[in-house]
């Protein structure tokens, strides 16, 4: 009998159903790209399959300063000769727009009845108190005072260009200064974990500061909305699996998210409590490639045995506390936009279920601060960073989990640039809008793929991108938060997401 | 309903229509690597694999097995090749024991020219058919000290021989573990020099090397002419040389460079008593078929020890120089808890460093040894090997040999707190 390399002979005989089954795979393969491409044919703006994960939207914020808040209000903006013409999403520019702001300064006219009603009621509130006199910007005959211009409808200036200049800069040379110190300074004398963060954290920096700038050359530096996004006080995530193989099963992961906020009743700060519970639904499988054990299964498309199954539960636990900075924060700043602290402890626990035997892993951030930077009303830049302790425990059989003692493991680090895109702000809208774009990066590969360049493996974290719209009907305290996104690594990992957002608790907004 | 609205629900309802479908896409799902792309841990798997068996041109099938019994046809326990018809070449990736089967051709009686290599030459080679190892004979010990053997073997129509290696072993024995060659094999010689000389030493004394163990990153740039160099290095070493690979011997996705010189970089063998675990971690990750066998491959079995080695540490600390996903490390490192390993081996990083991993209620020491001549940045550089002292009685001692390179009149560094250099 004539041996088949690979098959046991047993695989010769089923040779004719293995053809008819690869058939049948080629045929399902045919009908679902066809619907794919039908499906995603008249979709404007989307060239490719959207791939990858996701957590909450970690990096949205909660707090603004002042020129922020008067931002929520719905009144109506005063335009400057400096300020690019509104889009339809924004809020019609008055009648008492000025062409000169060195004139005395225009008074913003109070928000109308109609207005107020399409916004929550401590939205409403606040509009109330939004009535603000713009102030003068000093600049703004000076050459160059398009590029400076503040963002107008604010009682302080906001400088948005120099702000995302500063942070390019900044992030250029962050970027360019941990490469060099990860090429030159060398293992020996202990270089690594700051140098991925912070090459890893510039680049996303400077990312995040050219696409705002794009944003704000389309006419993206205006006032923000007051309804802007921020995490669902209740989500659902579906995260995609890798791609399988024949044979194989990734289903991907599923989380139910919760990040309720509490406002201090002084206005200068926020308290959040954030986590999720989640893990994979069912079982992901994966084959035993090596030639010398594939077999022909009678019915079955795949020779290959299953070599791993694995069930993952997820739970995520964390407060983040934000307080406002005054601003400007220096007598002579040169207001390029309001600033904010933050604290984030958090416990992150993975446990995995390999069937006889149970691994858990434990990432423990106790000191994990951070620090927002409002660039412009409409985006912000933040980072966090603080040291990790890992628990890795195993248990065999029936034995109970040993967590023991812990590992100092390498740097965590987090870098967010949002940029919020008001689709339907305007006060007669049944349905209040607004979309959010998410650029960020993470400097841990506790979940998932960190980015690989080249054969340079390992230095770096996942990068993430989404887009997320809130949803809200006029008057109603709740909305609905809906988005998509992806992790980058080496793969892809698309995140559909989808929540609630109920009213948040304690005093006033920031 | 206002139009605008409408229009955002048509294109969200669109997307989410798109990406069902997409989702749907997973029914064109293909065998692993159908595209080889051996930047990928699973390709390597599987080239691995084949590569330890071989069709030769005389109708005589050449394969490796696991000297300690299995259940399969052939194991990626070393690779075969036939340079030029008629003669296999087959190295034997393991130290200590080995097997190599030969199955005839259904038609006639062939014979087979066989040359070993990385062998050790105290190993006994002894020839039988299969199912009669008591028919086997004893072939006659070389006279000079290389890691090579040169055999012809004749086997029946239809029969199958084996052709076992033994080691005999020592009460004690040592042996060398080193990674990170990269840019610099002319001092990895003088390494292997001074290997050779303490492993002269160290047979007078009663402990003889039984093996060099190298943690991957034999090359900077995966070139032939740089694995042609390596190997021809490695031929001429003093003992049997056991490889995994790093992420500078996988840099082309075409064409299996490391696998196609050395063979497999996921194995395990048994060398007096020891068990020595090799993980491939080149891609900073391990292939998912891997970590489903990892109770197999990082198991201590029946052996006294367990030592793993690997490219990629599985705890790097405060480096931040690490796998590229942190869940597969942390398995690894659960699995060589309940193994109860006594050492972790490897390199990657252009140090020497010395650390205890906690797991559970389970200590690990792990062993970082990127020294065999890679670029070590702005500081003084520590050029060695790590020399790990096996006894029955006594566990695993690992100490550190520093090589420094011309020019030191002696070791340029202090030793580490916690591992002392050799005494030789």
């Amino acid at each position: 009998m004539q041996r088949v390399r690979g098959l046991r002979p047993r695989a010769v005989d089923e040779g004719a159903q293995t053809i008819a089954a690869g058939r049948r795979a080629r045929d399902r393969c045919v009908a679902a790209l066809l619907v794919a491409l039908v499906t995603l044919a008249p979709t404007p703006g989307l060239a490719a399959p959207v791939s990858p994960v996701s957590s909450d939207i970690h990096a949205e914020d909660s707090t603004r300063d002042a020129a922020t808040a008067a931002a929520d209000a719905p009144a109506p903006a005063a335009a400057t000769a400096n300020t690019p013409a509104p889009s339809t999403a924004d809020p019609p520019a008055p009648a008492t727009a000025t062409e000169n702001t060195t004139a005395a300064p225009p008074t913003i006219p109070a928000p109308a009845k109609s207005a107020t009603a399409t916004l929550p009621p401590s939205t409403e509130a606040q509009a109330k108190l939004a009535p603000v006199t713009v102030a003068p910007d000093p600049m703004a005959n000076q050459v160059g005072a398009a590029w400076r211009h503040c963002v107008p409808g604010y009682t302080t200036c906001t400088r948005p260009r120099p702000a995302r200049w500063l942070l390019g800069a900044l992030g250029l040379t962050l970027a360019g200064a941990g490469t060099a110190y990860l090429l030159f300074v060398g293992d020996s004398l202990r270089a690594g974990d700051p140098g991925g963060f912070i090459a890893g954290g510039g680049i996303a920096a400077l990312g995040g500061a050219v696409l705002g700038g794009l944003y704000g050359l389309t006419g993206g530096d205006r006032r923000g909305d007051a309804d802007r996004l921020r995490p669902s006080t209740f989500a659902f995530d579906y995260t995609s699996g890798g791609s399988p193989r024949l044979g194989e099963r990734h289903p991907g992961e599923i989380a139910l998210r919760f990040a309720p906020n509490f406002y201090f009743r002084d206005g200068g700060g926020r308290l959040r409590l954030f986590g999720h519970v989640g893990g994979i639904p069912g079982r992901e499988t994966d084959v035993d490639p090596r030639p010398q054990v594939s077999e022909v299964t009678p019915g079955s498309d795949n020779t290959q045995p299953v070599a791993l199954g694995e069930r993952l539960l997820s739970i995520g636990l964390g407060t983040d506390l934000a307080v406002a900075l005054p601003y400007p924060l220096l007598r002579r700043s040169a207001h390029l936009g309001a600033a904010e602290l933050r604290w984030r402890p958090e416990v992150q626990i993975r446990r995995h279920d390999l069937g006889d035997r149970v691994i858990e892993r434990t990432m423990l951030l106790p000191l994990t601060v951070g620090v927002r930077w409002y660039l412009s009303p409409r985006q912000r830049f933040t980072a966090y960073v603080g040291p990790r302790l890992d628990f890795v425990a195993v248990a065999a059989g029936d034995d109970a989990l040993d967590r023991g003692a812990p590992n100092v493991g390498s740097l965590y680090g987090e870098v967010w640039y949002d940029i919020d895109v008001p689709l339907l702000v305007r006060p007669s809208a049944p349905v209040r809008v607004n979309g959010m774009l998410t650029l960020g990066y993470v400097h841990s590969r506790f979940d998932g793929h960190g980015i690989n360049l080249g054969g340079a493996y390992g230095f770096l974290g996942p990068a993430y991108a989404g887009w997320h719209m809130r949803l809200r009907r006029r008057g109603k305290p709740a909305a609905v938060q809906v988005g998509f996104g992806s992790w980058f690594g080496s793969g892809f990992a698309a995140v559909f997401s989808a929540g609630a957002v109920l009213p948040d608790l304690g005093g006033k907004k920031l | 309903m206002t139009p605008r609205l409408r229009r955002l629900a048509t294109r969200a309802a669109s997307l989410g229509a798109g990406a069902l479908a997409l989702a749907a896409l997973h029914s064109c799902t293909q065998p692993e690597c159908v595209v080889p792309n051996y930047t990928h841990p699973e390709c390597r798997v599987i080239v691995e694999n084949e590569l330890a068996r071989l069709d030769a041109a005389s109708g005589v099938e050449v394969r490796f097995v696991d000297p300690r019994g299995s259940d399969l046809d052939w194991d990626a326990l070393g690779l075969v090749e036939e340079p030029e018809a008629g003669l296999v070449r087959a190295r034997v990736a393991s130290l200590g024991d080995f097997a190599v089967r030969l199955r005839g051709d259904d038609e006639a009686p062939r014979a087979v020219d066989l040359e070993l290599t990385n062998v050790d030459p105290r190993a006994v080679l002894r020839v039988g058919p299969v199912d009669d190892p008591g028919a086997a004979i004893t072939l006659p010990q070389p006279s000079d000290p290389l890691l090579r053997r040169r055999l012809s073997v004749d086997v029946d129509a239809g029969a199958e021989v084996e052709l076992r290696g033994e080691l005999p072993c020592p009460e004690r024995f040592t042996l060398a573990f080193v990674g990170d060659i990269q840019t610099n094999p002319t001092h990895f010689e003088r390494i292997i020099e001074r290997i050779r000389e303490d492993g002269e030493a160290a047979a007078a004394d009663g402990e003889p090397l039984l093996g060099l163990v190298i943690v991957g990153d034999l090359t900077e740039w995966s070139n032939d002419e740089e694995f042609t160099k390596i190997r021809a290095l490695l031929g001429n070493a003093p003992a049997p040389v056991a490889v995994t690979a790093g992420n500078h011997d996988i840099f082309r996705g075409a064409v299996a460079i490391y696998n196609s010189y050395f063979g497999p970089a996921n194995y395990n063998f048994d060398v007096c008593g020891t068990r020595v675990a090799m993980i491939d971690s080149a891609s900073a990750r391990l292939a998912r078929s891997i970590e489903g066998r990892l109770a197999e491959l990082v198991g201590r079995g029946d052996a006294d020890h367990l030592i793993m080695a690997t490219h990629y540490p599985p705890h790097w600390g405060l480096s931040g120089d690490g796998w590229s996903r942190e869940d597969q490390p942390q398995i690894l490192l659960a699995e060589l808890a309940l193994a109860e390993a006594d050492l972790i081996v490897a390199g990657h990083q252009h140090a020497l460093r010395d650390a205890i991993v906690h797991v559970g209620g389970h200590d690990l020491r792990q062993i970082i040894v990127g020294t065999g001549g890679a670029d070590q940045g702005l500081g003084v550089a520590r050029f060695g090997y790590l020399r790990v002292r096996v006894d029955a009685s006594a566990g695993v001692q690992p100490c550190f040999v520093e090589v420094p390179p011309p020019g030191w009149a002696g070791p340029a560094n202090d030793p580490l707190a916690s591992l002392p250099y050799c005494e030789s």
